[in-house]
């Protein structure tokens, strides 16, 4: 009886989250039986328009085992080169780089208790939980400590710009069995497909788990504008000379110097 | 406020990209410069690519070349035919520019070799107008005449071949000059994003041995014609002008050009110059001092392949 009780609310919150955070899809998934962990996202799309100033997610889950919960949430995977500054002929210059070949643009994970009380290291990091988890492939074979002090390096500087967490976001427990997440992606988050992994765990074991997706991408104008850039390149060049002559043109005439 | 740019992919604060725009304009119409040496650095500050701020720089400097040589041709103070040789160097130098940059772009080092022709160029720049406007303040002009002016008697550039006739310049020389002198305009334009108006127009007064009155508006046009190109390239093969940064840099531009031109007219011409003079040296030392104490974070990331 008490879980009908929590899906009936899960549902209620998720139409109201639905009508009062997007206007788009928020489909909930909340009919499938069977399954001991339901979640979905508030909105499954972040739109990037000309206003755009970074944006919270909100993830909304229901358990019906108990355990304990980790969502973790990661972006496209890039190339990624660090390139360490050394004195040379007097000056502060590049000299030596690490390529690191799939690391995430964005990372971020939550978790409803410390980690060590969720599973062993090991488990976390199979599973893909916490930054330490994050296993980064270089093609040339440096040296182990050089590739370790970049890989430290590239970390830093992602969480400088808020791609990747200092801590891990709790993941909040309305009441037992319900929880909410939320998320923050900065104002110059890449664009992508984004990955939302929910896991559900019980004395280190996965109990289940749920993947939903997120679409990040530019919408509107400013879509068109880089749509146009990319698909039509040289009407797109034209088209930023034209407009600069006729602004250049327009501000001659206006001000007759 | 905070807009993104579509191109860039990133916000920035609209406010400081129209105030930087407005403070380029303000050299422009203070000293006939473009204010690129200044803006391109400090886009790249505010953390816009390398490869967009000069990109974007580029698109920018049409317009605000475009009405400065409107105004020019009012007066008649264009040299057409000279442009046009100035023109043709200049496209070989983008050329060979754009190339370098992606050499550059390819082996990690842009970040080092951009602010390091910034710290050159400017400090001669700078340093030659300084000694020059002293020696005209101290001498009233005539020293720093006798000292400049003959550079273009010199043997060396008497006897290059190809000489052509100026008629509107009233000049006789021989057509590499120029070509040259316009070949170093369009490097440095794909490569730092500026005009580079502030080395061309010394190399045309004492080089070319121009009347003064026609550098300018010369100058202008030449760099009218290389930056829509340099646009065009930068937009089709790099995919990097930003329309919306343009935009902003472009009216922000327009009201400091205003302010600029009418404090120009209450401005004695040596002392804009020597306040130039000052500016260039001073950017130079900021840059150069960059590269010369410890950066706080030694380590710097380039994401996406080939970056």
């Amino acid at each position: 009886m008490k879980i009908c009780d929590i899906r009936f609310l899960l549902t209620i919150f998720l139409i109201i989250a639905a009508f009062g955070i997007c206007t788009g899809r928020a489909s909930a998934q909340t009919a499938v039986t069977g399954r001991s962990l339901v979640v979905d996202l508030a909105a499954d799309h972040v739109d990037i328009t000309l206003g755009f100033n970074g944006a919270d997610l909100t993830l909304f889950g229901v358990k019906d085992k108990p355990g304990q919960v980790a969502v973790v949430i990661r972006g496209p995977e890039q190339t990624t080169v660090v390139r360490r500054k050394s004195k040379a002929l007097g000056i502060w210059m590049n000299t030596r780089a690490v390529e690191f070949l799939n690391v995430p643009v964005y990372y971020d994970f939550a978790t409803s208790a410390p980690e060590p009380d969720l599973a062993s290291p090991e488990t976390l990091n199979k599973l893909g939980i916490g930054l330490d988890a994050l296993d980064f492939h270089v093609e040339k074979n440096e040296d182990r400590e050089m590739i370790d002090s970049f890989r430290e390096a590239l970390v830093r500087n992602r969480q400088g710009g808020g791609h990747f967490p200092l801590s891990p976001r709790t993941v909040k427990f309305i009441s037992d069995d319900f929880f909410r997440v939320d998320f923050h992606v900065p104002a110059d988050v890449p664009t992508g497909n984004y990955l939302v992994e929910t896991l559900l765990l019980n004395e280190g074991k996965v109990i289940d788990r749920r993947e939903t997706s997120l679409r990040v991408a530019q919408v509107g104008f400013s879509a068109d504008v880089y749509n146009f850039s990319y698909e039509r390149p040289f009407f797109y060049a034209l088209l930023s000379v034209g407009m600069a002559i006729v602004l250049g043109a327009g501000s001659h005439f206006a001000f007759r110097r | 406020m905070l807009v993104y740019l579509p191109i860039a992919e990133m916000a920035v604060p609209a406010e400081a990209v129209l105030l930087l725009g407005g403070v380029a304009g303000f050299l422009s119409g203070i000293f006939g410069v473009g204010g690129g040496f200044l803006a391109t650095p400090l886009l790249m500050f505010m953390g816009v690519p390398p490869a967009i701020a000069v990109g974007t720089q580029a698109n920018q400097l049409v317009s605000t070349s475009l009405s400065g040589v409107l105004g020019h041709f009012r007066r008649g103070h264009v040299d057409v035919k000279l442009a046009a040789v100035l023109l043709g160097g200049s496209m070989a130098g983008t050329v060979l520019g754009s190339l370098i940059f992606k050499i550059l772009l390819y082996v990690g080092q842009i970040n080092l070799v951009i602010p390091l022709l910034y710290v050159v160029l400017l400090a001669v720049v700078g340093l030659v107008m300084l000694f020059e406007t002293i020696g005209a303040l101290l001498h009233k002009g005539s020293a720093s005449e006798k000292i400049l002016a003959p550079w273009h008697n010199r043997t060396f550039f008497k006897s290059l071949p190809y000489k052509i006739h100026f008629p509107r310049s009233q000049l006789h020389i021989s057509v590499l000059l120029p070509a040259g002198i316009g070949f170093l305009g369009g490097l440095i334009i794909s490569i730092m994003g500026i005009g580079g108006g502030f080395l061309m127009v010394p190399l045309m007064i004492y080089v070319l041995g121009m009347p003064t009155i026609l550098v300018a508006g010369t100058s202008l046009l030449q760099i009218l014609m290389t930056t829509a190109v340099t646009t065009v390239i930068h937009a089709s093969a790099n995919h990097s002008v930003d329309v919306v940064l343009a935009v902003l840099m472009i009216v922000g531009g327009m009201a400091g050009v205003e302010v600029g031109v009418r404090l120009a007219r209450r401005l004695n011409g040596t002392y804009a110059r020597l306040a130039l003079a000052v500016l260039l040296l001073l950017v130079s030392f900021q840059i150069g001092r960059g590269l010369l104490v410890e950066p706080a974070d030694l380590y710097e990331i380039a994401i996406g392949a080939g970056a």
